[in-house]
């Protein structure tokens, strides 16, 4: 096999990252092994490594090969129109510079993200206005559901009283996305 | 010594003399676990990240964080210091007590700081790859009880801040390896009994499969010294903090099993053997007149080994949990008030263990 980032030499390294379910595998020659994880290579055992770096590295190689699938769209000097960063700067650094990079370069993050993962969708925890937010659209939910029924079962002036709440709720939702 | 600004000077001396909290080495199983540690990484709202940031962003952060302890009760006896009022021996220093990583000491951008709670349990980094990295250390194995307190402070900052988030990516961080909770959790726990039994290898090659990671104790590109081992988590988004937390707990516990079965196969078979390399590592360390930092790492597992054990009654985990730290080369120059060359400070060295140990 020929080697995946330098794409001349034979593949004698395999670089495996299990993520929940997912297996990712990254087959590199020697050299693109040294240049990528340093000294750590050379006695690939569970020492002599700096983790952080050696992520960064992998995560900017990943990068690299999803290049030219995930860039659909996106120039090496597109940049993002808040921090600046450009598509060039976050393949070579592995790093975003803004919390709107996020937005500009989520298609091509999105696939990254799963590599790295397994998954690209938070699920934790949430800050208060948000968690407080999505309670009300909750409950929101939960009174149309409610008023769909009694509209089924003819009780029109229940549902009424309900569209009612639904609004107030709709408008406190409104007030609290504006504060 | 460099002339420091007098309020970095008391705060740097003052957490020379002091002992931190987790050395105490009082937590559940502390035979084989030392500690438990909890990152956070945190941005702020609108303010590029530290290294995309303009110094003007980088002091609005910094500020912010200023503010914070001062407005925030919580935070009443939280202290700062400003990397930048610091000397390198200082800035070593701090890393050595493990109370900064060594990103923050080596990022060459200005206004970094670190705030921190005298007992030095809770800190936060201030515009280091993140614009906060806020941490938490208990000595044992807690994973549950460092959650409880740095989610706490998590939300009390939030009273006063807004983060970077988004409901896709949680937690928006400048690495995409952090972002979703931005939580980084770890064990370190000491294996001397799998090292003895050779089973290490295996186990941690075992580890490092499930999307955890394992490194060393001293410093970033170490080996493991001392037997100590470092098991985190690499994965921080699509699963809860609690999911997380669990799943370390599940393989940490399956290390500290294996552990205690290798120690009672070594004390049922090898009981003399074991009890000879521990002894004469104290004879070492108490009669040593140079000694260097690695020899020290390692005839010190020997002794927390005894320790563990119950060969040693006398010292104590916080001695010996004291002296892991104070024997690396800052600390040691620190202690000594003056600027020592590597021959100075072995000798210094085998000094200092001595006046602890005996």
């Amino acid at each position: 096999m020929i080697c995946q980032i330098c794409k001349k030499n034979d593949a004698t390294v395999t670089i495996t990252k299990v993520v929940g379910v997912k297996k990712i595998e990254l087959y590199i020659c020697n050299d693109c092994a040294h240049s990528l994880l340093g000294s750590a290579i050379s006695s690939f055992s569970f020492s002599q490594y700096n983790i952080n770096e050696i992520l960064g590295n992998l995560l900017s190689s990943f990068i690299k090969l999803d290049r030219g699938k995930g860039a659909e769209g996106l120039n090496e000097e597109d940049n993002c129109p808040h921090c600046g960063m450009t598509y060039q700067e976050f393949v070579q650094s592995g790093k975003l510079g803004c919390n709107q990079c996020y937005e500009y370069f989520r298609k091509q993050l999105n696939p990254i993200l799963c590599r790295l993962h397994g998954n690209a969708e938070h699920i934790g925890k949430l800050p208060p206005a948000i968690k407080e937010r999505n309670i009300r659209l909750n409950r929101i939910n939960e009174i149309k559901d409610e008023m769909q029924k009694l509209i089924l079962k003819e009780e029109y002036e229940k549902a009424a009283k309900l569209r009612d709440m639904i609004i107030e709720e709709e408008k406190r939702l409104e007030d609290g996305n504006n504060e | 010594m460099e002339i420091m600004s007098n309020k970095e000077a008391l705060l740097i001396r003052e957490l020379r003399d002091t002992t931190s909290g987790w050395t105490k080495g009082d937590g559940p199983l502390n035979h084989i676990v030392v500690s438990t540690r909890l990152r956070l990484a945190r941005n702020i709202q609108d303010i590029p990240f530290p290294f995309k940031a303009n110094p003007n962003q980088l002091e609005q952060v910094l500020k912010k964080s200023e503010n914070l302890i001062k407005n925030n009760s919580f935070f009443q006896d939280f202290k700062l210091i400003k990397i930048d009022d610091l000397t390198d021996l200082d800035i070593q220093f701090l890393v050595e007590k493990r109370l900064i990583s060594l990103s923050l000491a080596q990022l060459g951008y200005p206004y970094r700081a670190f705030i921190y709670k005298p007992d030095e349990i809770i800190s936060i980094m201030v515009n280091e790859e993140d614009h906060f990295r806020i941490q938490c250390l208990l000595p044992g194995f807690q994973l549950e009880k460092v959650w409880e307190i740095i989610d706490c402070y998590d939300d009390q900052i939030m009273k006063e801040i807004e983060y970077s988030f988004n409901e896709n990516e949680g937690f928006l961080t400048c690495c995409p390896t952090n972002a979703g909770t931005g939580l980084r959790a770890s064990v370190m726990l000491h294996l001397p009994g799998l090292f003895y039994k050779n089973k290490l290898n295996d186990l941690l090659s075992s580890i490092s499969k499930t999307g955890y990671a394992v490194r060393g104790f001293y410093g970033e590109g170490t080996d493991f010294q001392g037997n100590l081992f470092q098991v985190s988590n690499q994965v921080t988004m699509g699963l809860k903090e609690n999911e997380i937390i669990k799943k370390l707990e599940m393989i940490s516990r399956l290390l500290i099993d294996e552990e205690e079965r290798a120690r009672e196969e070594l004390m049922l078979h090898s009981r003399q053997r074991i009890e000879d390399q521990i002894l004469r590592a104290y004879g070492i360390l108490t009669n040593a007149r140079i000694i260097s930092t690695l020899e020290a790492i390692d005839l010190l597992s020997k002794i927390r080994f005894g320790i563990e054990l119950g060969i040693f009654t006398k010292i104590g985990y916080d001695t010996i949990n004291r002296l892991m730290l104070i024997i690396q080369s800052a600390y040691i120059q620190l202690l000594k008030n003056k600027k020592m060359n590597e021959n100075e400070r072995d000798i210094a060295r085998a000094k200092i263990i001595q006046e602890l140990l005996d």
